[in-house]
């Protein structure tokens, strides 16, 4: 009988944990996932409030229909005086959050499913059995103030010693402590171990920063070779200026009554040659910097760029590419609604074709791209450390930068890997483009994935997008629209 | 008779009018008291700033743990023991504002442009007593209302200290913009008024009540500084303040200075032709200038300590009030290095490169004539002395960081990563802060009339060195790896997991550091009570603030003001037997003794420090193999 039990309850929970699995290989699930984690994740965990509420339940708090209303424009319900949606928004300090006008039903539905049975997120710490231990825990909470405590007890007890030090001095007539000595002594011991602490970095996270495995692209080359001339001339300066300033204290320390200082008030010689050599020195090395600027920024667009829009919002990026005219359409941020994300000017023929993406920019190696800027919101930044691109992307004013990828993804990953072959993570390795203006709460998690590919890799990516303004106007669901896509279709055919 | 304390005429204690309670403590038109005033709440402001980069380090050095503490702390900011985005945002820019401008600006070059330009130049008080006080209240209500935002539903202002718009002109696009925006205006905005009234005030007495024989040539290099500083603000704070009303009307009148195009929580917005650059611009007209606003207070108390401590005149007095001037003018011409990135014309950045570079000449100069005032010194650790060569060698770091900064194309990788956080906190944050401090060991007898606890002070500053090398110097690492500034946390980023034990490490520094504070604060309060009692010129200093009497009068000097009848940096000449002659000794009453060396010094009632020194010159070695000979010697 007890063994019935148990074979029944093990049974009862494989069926469950079969279920659980079965569910999370549900394509709807997955497309929820995909959705949740590009659209979403930058505001929302599941189980903990970050810049919006945890998620997880949120069909239990709110019936279906509401949430679809909801996702696709709460601004529009809130104004229509849904007491629900007033709730929500006062709950959550009156942060707005962005309108998703370009989910259909079925998205909002997959993305509900992946918020139910997701896993745990964000992930439970990964050594939890450090967690007792460490004294700043839940539990453990005295622990704090435990160690404030006993600062204050050390700190006490110190004090104490440099007080009755004071008096003992004062009683025999004499420093006990020869305060001038010490201090003199601890300039060079500061020196010393300053300098094995600047070794201990320079060998530990070398290897980790973007110059170790080169620059991505082809302006990036000249910059880090700058760089490190800069480095090898500051070094020299900064070891020179340091080991002076820790050394003299010692050497020209007071020594007891009846040693005095040299007089020495000036050398006209001396200083102008200390003011001649620095400025012969900057002078070169801004001689340098200045043709790598202008050569970088001040470049015509070469005759074989091919051109990318990069367009940023609180709190993701998109980018835009031509689609088969090669011509970027115009923009107008009024017809930002619905699919039509980035405020594509549909005035303009040239946009028609144009095709978006989130979450992934592709740039074809070896060919200069010319990367134009624009957002809709604030500011932010577009910067892609290895391929050492930055530029700002101001609404209102758009900008652009030039630049050629000149090594792949896979190729930049193999040197990674072979730098690091301890670490697992350069298995899974790619350029990043961050945001790097402060752009508001979930300014951190602003991010995008680039691949840097071959040509026929790029097609072969590029033929799966869809363009948002074919989307909208789909002859199947809009049969009135019919005089825009034959103007489509003609322009097409006379590509 | 209210005026009577700035005329140079004789004044009697007994003649002295009753002062109440409020008009001595809290509505004070006495220089010292005022000086006192901006640093008590200069020091308070500071200790909220330490406490808020303490707490955002928590959060970045372990954002998967929880502590409860601060949630006791700061309530719903904290509701599960982890920090929120939002207020860590908050506190970012909370610390920066505060920093720059109240600890920095105003407790510093408030504090000793206050306390030392009457004293060192020798006259009984501010050229405008009232407007002095004006300045001071000014300050302490800009204090209060950016503190107050802190107690605003939406949070203080959350756009980062440089408050871009438009993230910082709409409410809606982080709830920071909200009130807690306008309250940093508002705050911002009588800020540049204490500003103001104090800087002119500053200029006006430098320049037209100096006593008797003080000509500028023989001004103390702390004047000097504080001279060029009031300058800088004078003529770059106004521009902050119509940046900051043309904010003001963008946010509150419907105006477009700033913004175009744009589309936030569902609609299009109708501004159109503004230019979020413009605020730039306008920013860091004054942005930059501020940055020697607060320094060159820094470096001018640096060098009066070190030729002090140094028992030595301060080496080139001359190419050092060179290079602050050099400093200062081209400090107005620099500003678009903040802006390489913008996207605006590359010429005009080739340009802002140019003078960029230029401003580390005079800089370096700096460096090199501390060095040489140090170098054969008779050096005295007094807690000042040690603050005085932490700052040296924390401008090394800092300024020659800043060549790679400077460098338009270098800037294009490196901008607002952790390299420029690493760069800014050591030259202009960090260094300043030890200027501070410095200043205060100094001139805490002046102040308070007792003497500061030296060991304490010792234990202080080997903290705050140790401390500020932990927290910044690894951040030039992270800075090279592509790691950006103003993160949150960097959990979802899998590439600068490998930065977690970094972030750890420098938290620790920093609450190293921050403990070496809580030291100094306890030593300085208690020592305001209980310290030793101070003599009238406990470091054997030259200048005239220690010709006055320990007890603080009303009009300074209880005679006559003092003459001067020499440059400040009389230190161990060796025609005298006293390694130190103030500027009020008439030459012919100094006991010469002759120490037949070859040094020819012709008469001591020399008017202008160079000549007796550049006769001087006629020593046998040059300076490097003496350098040499000493080195070989030890």
């Amino acid at each position: 009988m007890k063994k019935g039990f148990t074979l029944l309850s093990i049974l009862f929970v494989f069926s469950i944990s079969s279920f659980a699995a079965d569910m999370t290989k549900d394509p709807g699930y997955l497309n929820g996932e995909k959705l949740f984690k590009t659209n979403c994740a930058t505001c929302h965990f599941l189980d903990k409030k970050m810049t919006g509420p945890a998620l997880r339940g949120v069909t239990t708090r709110h019936s279906q229909a509401w949430i679809l209303k909801w996702v696709k424009n709460n601004e529009k319900l809130r104004s229509s005086g849904d007491a629900e949606a007033m709730a929500v928004y006062n709950e959550n300090d009156k942060k707005t959050m962005s309108t998703f006008e370009q989910f259909s039903d079925a998205d909002i539905k997959n993305i509900l499913s992946f918020i139910d049975n997701g896993p745990p997120n964000p992930a439970p710490p990964k050594t939890p059995e450090k967690g007792p231990v460490d004294g700043k825990n839940d539990e453990e909470a005295p622990g704090f103030w435990i160690f404030i405590l006993l600062g204050i007890l050390l700190f006490g007890l110190l004090n104490l010693l440099i007080s009755i030090e004071g008096k003992v001095s004062k009683l025999i007539g004499k420093d006990v402590v020869n305060w001038n000595k010490v201090n003199a002594i601890m300039f060079p011991v500061m020196l010393v171990s300053g300098t094995y602490y600047i070794y201990h970095y320079f060998s530990k996270y070398s290897s980790y920063t973007y110059f170790s495995v080169g620059s991505g692209s082809e302006h990036g080359k000249g910059l880090d070779e700058m760089f490190m001339i800069t480095l090898a001339v500051t070094g020299f300066v900064f070891i020179i200026c340091q080991v002076l300033t820790f050394v003299f204290p010692y050497l020209y320390r007071h020594k007891g009554e009846g040693t005095k200082a040299f007089y020495y008030p000036h050398n006209n010689k001396v200083e102008f040659w200390w003011t001649i050599i620095p400025s012969i020195v900057l002078i070169t090395l801004l001689v340098y910097g200045l043709k790598s600027w202008s050569s970088i920024t001040m470049r015509d667009k070469p005759a074989n760029a091919y051109e990318i829009e990069l367009f940023g919002r609180q709190f993701d990026w998109t980018v835009r590419y031509a689609g088969m005219d090669g011509k970027l359409g115009m923009h107008n941020y009024h017809q930002i609604a619905g699919a039509n994300t980035t405020g594509i000017d549909t005035n303009d023929i040239a946009s028609h074709d144009d095709i978006t993406n989130v979450g992934e920019l592709h740039l074809v190696v070896n060919e200069p791209v010319v990367m134009n800027l624009r957002a809709q919101d604030v500011i932010h930044s577009a910067y892609i450390p290895n391929l050492r691109v930055q530029m700002n992307v101001v609404p209102g004013i758009p900008t652009s930068q030039i630049f050629t990828p000149i090594v792949t993804s896979k190729e930049m990953r193999a040197r990674l890997q072979a730098e690091h072959p301890e670490d697992a993570f350069y298995n899974n390795w790619d350029y990043m483009l961050l945001c790097n203006k402060i752009c508001g709460a979930s300014h951190y998690m602003m991010k995008m994935k680039v691949v840097v590919e071959s040509r026929e890799e790029y097609e072969e990516w590029i033929k799966t997008l869809r363009s948002p303004y074919q989307t909208e106007h789909a002859p199947a669901t809009n049969p009135d629209d019919t005089t825009i896509n034959k103007k489509t279709a003609a322009l097409i055919n006379n590509k | 008779m209210n005026n009577v304390a700035t005329e140079n005429i004789p004044h009697v204690e007994h003649e002295h009018h009753k002062q109440s309670f409020i008009s001595k403590y809290v509505f004070s038109m006495d220089h010292k008291m005022i000086s006192k005033q901006f640093l008590i709440t200069g020091l308070t402001m500071g200790l909220i700033g330490m406490i808020m980069s303490i707490l955002f380090r928590i959060q970045l050095a372990w954002p998967d743990k929880s502590f409860p503490f601060l949630n006791t702390l700061l309530g719903r900011w904290a509701s599960d023991g982890h920090i929120n985005p939002d207020f860590y945002m908050a506190l970012v820019t909370m610390h920066g504002t505060i920093m720059v401008f109240f600890v920095l600006t105003a407790g510093l070059s408030g504090t000793f442009s206050n306390l030392l330009i009457p004293y060192q130049v020798g006259c009984r008080d501010m050229a405008s007593p009232f407007l002095n006080m004006l300045s001071y209240w000014f300050f302490f209500i800009s204090s209060c209302v950016l503190m107050s935002s802190l107690f605003v539903q939406t949070g203080p202002a959350s756009g980062g200290w440089t408050v871009y718009p438009p993230l910082s002109a709409l409410p809606k696009a982080m709830p920071g913009s909200g009130v807690g925006m306008t309250l940093w205006l508002v705050s911002m905005i009588f800020f540049i008024g204490s500003s103001l009234l104090a800087g002119i005030n500053y200029v006006v007495t430098i320049l037209n009540m100096r006593t008797h024989g003080l000509t500028m040539t023989r001004l103390p290099l702390t004047i000097w500084a504080f001279f060029f500083t009031a300058v800088l603000g004078i003529l770059s704070f106004p521009v902050l303040l119509s940046g900051s009303l043309l904010l003001v009307f963008d946010r509150s009148f419907g105006t477009s200075f700033y913004l175009s195009e744009i589309f936030i929580d569902g609609h299009a917005l109708s501004n159109a032709g503004g230019s979020p650059i413009l605020w730039q611009h306008l920013f860091w007209f004054l942005g930059h200038p501020e940055v020697y606003i607060i320094i060159l207070p820094a470096l001018g108390i640096t060098s009066e300590v070190v030729a002090t401590n140094s028992r030595k005149p301060i080496f080139g007095y001359k190419a050092m009030v060179a290079s602050i001037m050099g400093i200062a003018g081209l400090s107005f011409f620099v500003w678009g290095h903040h802006m390489f990135v913008t996207g605006m014309n590359p010429f005009v950045g080739s340009v802002f490169m140019f003078i960029t570079f230029l401003v580390a000449i005079p800089s370096a100069v700096k460096t090199f004539n501390y060095l040489a005032t140090m170098w054969r010194g008779n050096i005295k650790f007094t807690p000042a002395m040690m603050f005085g060569i932490g700052l040296v060698s924390l401008f090394v770091t800092g300024g020659l960081t800043g060549i790679f900064l400077g460098n338009a194309a270098l800037d294009i990788p490196l901008h607002d990563s952790y390299f420029v956080v690493a760069h800014f906190h050591i030259v202009m944050g960090s260094s300043a802060i030890f200027g501070l401090l410095c200043g205060i060991y100094h001139w805490f007898p002046r102040m308070f009339g007792r003497m500061m606890n030296a060991p304490l002070g010792y234990l202080h500053f080997w903290m705050s060195l140790i401390g500020v090398y932990m927290v910044f110097f690894p951040m030039h690492f992270m800075g090279l790896g592509g790691v950006p500034r103003r993160y949150y946390a960097f959990t979802a980023w899998d590439q600068f997991a490998i930065w977690n034990d970094m972030n750890e490490f420098i938290t620790i520094g920093a609450i190293v550091g921050a403990t070496g504070q809580l030291i100094f604060l306890y030593n300085f309060l208690s020592s305001i009570f209980f310290g030793k009692k101070s003599v009238q010129n406990p470091w054997g200093s030259n200048t005239l603030e220690w010709t006055a009497p320990v007890e603080q009068l009303h009009g300074n000097w209880p005679g006559e003001v003092p003459k001067v009848y020499r440059w400040p940096y009389d230190y161990s000449r060796p025609d005298s037997v006293e390694d130190f002659i103030p500027q009020n000794v008439p030459g012919n009453i100094i006991p010469v003794e002759w120490h037949g060396d070859s040094h020819t010094v012709s008469s001591l009632d020399e008017d202008i420090p160079a000549k007796g020194a550049e006769k001087e010159t006629t020593v046998q070695f040059s300076w490097i193999k003496k350098l040499g000979m000493r080195l070989g010697i030890l």
